[in-house]
């Protein structure tokens, strides 16, 4: 899950700070879809928790994405920006919530049902707001993006920075996303999750109550959606039933699967691999899904490790673990 | 008969215990006891319903029927976890590691999951000294303290066997359910495996399921000889090596 090597961390911080310097050179246009490909970083991310460290492909992960852009539509009155100190942990928190819920009862499924539990639970929330005006229905609703703003304090911001200011916060949320998940995949819970994502039944055999660990997984799944699904509302300043439904679910998986089901990284490099993908289809096609159907293909057929697994000579890919391994062989062999 | 046993109290009963699969009838009214110090073999013909004994008392599958105390406690149809937490430990009788993870990491685990200290589980898992240090005891008397960097999944077949009870130890049980854990090793780790089983025995309460029989009858302190999911018959090796149906049933001209 993690980069072993130097090589691959310092390969890492390079792509952060090229990302980090991106809006100095770039018209507003590529900003704007840097924040967006940042946004959907985000979500795969989160949901890489549950498919690469777990072994739980939901179908459903946008629900939490989407209920948590609603929440800030929701909370936000009319003409009249709210605080990101409040915004955020209320969209958060509903995502979360909304995970509990689904997670416990999903969860008492497995694989291909729990894929169709999932789905149908992310549907539910979709008909939600896609059938009620609790949300502007249909058509979706323009909301007051969150402020960034402390009290009566604001960021004082011109119309043309603030597209930055959202492009750096999602940034900085992305990388500390990042790095937290590298700090759980390394704990206690995380070593557990792998175990459960390895040998579910071994795990239930050896004393961990495997259910509670992988709600657990879930709800902090939920909640991480809940920050990107936050910051497309604060990007877009807009909502619609398209953000909940099983379509973007599906491309966050499929970011996952170009990026890499095994890295931590990958996600995040599949999330701006699609996005640009997609652009690129669009610029020079009118016939976007087919071309970004294809190349998909192309990528997941040919390089079975996505695209974080490519562009590393053998050399630096050693890691500590190989290495070991490959001591221990030596060693056994002179011995034996 | 019962003068042999051993005069502790049981760790670990079962009473008329049966487990149905549609019409078979796998496990048929078994009572046995399990005592402390006391390293119980069972042995029966393939199908004799051994491993579905063995699944009921480690809580992979519930009873159909019948009781199952633990120090006086009824755990029948106990989730396995609980079981293992409880005290019930168990070896595969088809290895069942994490082929990916380290040696080490496979036992780990195992320590972790029964530890009941309150732990941060956000903290680092190689911070967990006396974790690690448990692992390495566990895998020190299985004869693996030379390959705790290795991948699970490199070791060989008997290696892989051994492992399967380090696991099981770094669980802290206080009854082992060992499912043929000879079953493809070589002369050399058996060997090892029948010192350590005689010092586990002396430690924990043992259930030994085993075809070897001239191991069988080299460590056991009790027998139980099932067939058809039934018991035979049950006493020391002595008296089961004599008894006449058992003979004819099972050990043929063996003894
Ligand atoms: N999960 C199961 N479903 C149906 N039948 C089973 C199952 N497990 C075991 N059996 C049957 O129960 C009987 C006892 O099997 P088992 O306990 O594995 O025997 P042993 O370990 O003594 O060789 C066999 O006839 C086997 O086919
Ligand atoms: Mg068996």
């Amino acid at each position: 899950m993690l980069p072993r090597s130097t090589a691959g961390r310092v390969l890492l911080g390079a792509g952060a700070l090229l990302l980090g310097a991106m809006p100095v050179f770039a018209q507003p246009y590529y900003v704007e879809l840097g924040t967006y490909a940042l946004i959907s970083a985000m979500l795969a991310l989160s949901l890489q928790l549950l498919v690469g460290c777990t072994g739980l492909v939901s179908l459903g992960h946008a629900a939490f994405y989407g209920l948590a852009a609603y929440t800030v539509y929701l909370i936000t009155p009319a003409n009249n920006g709210v605080s990101i100190l409040i915004t955020l942990p209320a969209a958060v928190a509903a995502a979360g919530l909304a995970a509990l819920i689904v997670g416990a009862l999903s969860l008492r499924t497995r694989g291909f049902f729990f894929l169709m539990v999932t789905l149908a639970f992310g549907q539910m929330v979709f008909f939600i707001f896609h059938d009620t005006k609790l949300g502007g229905g249909t058509d979706g609703a323009f909301l007051s993006r969150p402020l960034l703003s402390i009290l009566d304090w604001e960021l004082p911001l011109t119309r043309r920075q603030r597209p930055i200011a959202t492009y750096y916060l999602s940034l900085g949320l992305l990388i500390a996303m990042y790095l937290s998940l590298v700090l759980i995949l390394r704990s206690l819970f995380g070593r557990v999750l792998e175990g459960i994502r390895v040998n579910e039944h071994r795990m239930q055999a050896l004393g961990f109550n495997t259910y509670r660990y992988k709600l657990a997984a879930f709800v902090i799944a939920g909640l991480l959606a809940g920050v990107a699904g936050h910051m497309w509302a604060m990007h877009r300043g807009f909502v619609n039933p398209e953000l909940i439904g099983w379509h973007r679910s599906a491309e966050a998986l499929l970011m996952i699967l170009m990026g890499g089901l095994t890295t931590l990284h990958g996600p995040i490099i599949g999330a701006l691999a699609f996005t640009g993908l997609g652009e690129f289809a669009q610029l020079i096609t009118e016939r976007k899904l087919l071309v970004e159907g294809l190349v998909i293909l192309f990528v997941v057929l040919a390089l079975p490790k996505g695209l974080s697994g490519i562009g590393m000579p053998r050399w630096m890919r050693r890691s500590p673990t190989t290495d070991g391994s490959a001591r221990a062989a030596a060693e056994a062999r002179t011995h034996g | 008969m019962a003068e042999a046993r051993a005069a502790s109290a049981p760790v670990l009963t079962t009473h008329e215990l049966t487990r149905r699969f549609g019409g078979l009838i796998a496990v048929s009214n078994v009572s046995l006891s399990l005592h402390q110090g006391e390293l119980h073999a069972v042995i029966g013909p393939n199908g004799a319903g051994k491993t579905t004994l063995v699944n009921m008392l480690s809580g992979q599958i519930r009873p159909t029927a019948g009781r199952i105390a633990l120090e006086g406690r009824e755990v029948a149809g106990e989730p396995v976890w609980r079981m293992t937490r409880l005290g019930v430990g168990r070896s595969f009788q088809r290895t069942n590691i994490f082929p990916s993870l380290s040696v080490e990491e496979n036992v780990r685990l195992a320590a972790q999951a029964v530890c009941k200290l309150r732990r941060n589980p956000f903290k680092p898992a190689r911070r967990e000294a006396d974790l690690i240090e448990k692992a390495h005891n566990a895998l020190q008397r299985v004869g693996l303290g030379g390959v705790t960097t290795r991948l699970a999944g490199t070791l060989s077949h008997g290696e892989q066997r051994q492992l399967e009870i380090a696991m099981t130890l770094a669980g802290d049980p206080k009854v082992l359910l060992l499912d043929e854990p000879l079953a493809g090793m070589g002369p050399e780790e058996s060997q090892r495996l029948t010192s350590l089983l005689k010092g586990l025995a002396r430690e924990h309460a043992v259930l030994l399921i085993e075809h070897d029989m001239d191991f069988v009858f080299a460590v056991a302190d009790w027998m139980t000889v099932m067939a058809e999911g039934a018991v035979l018959a049950e006493g020391t090796p002595a008296a089961i090596r004599a008894n006449a149906v058992v003979q004819e049933a099972y050990l043929g001209g063996h003894a």
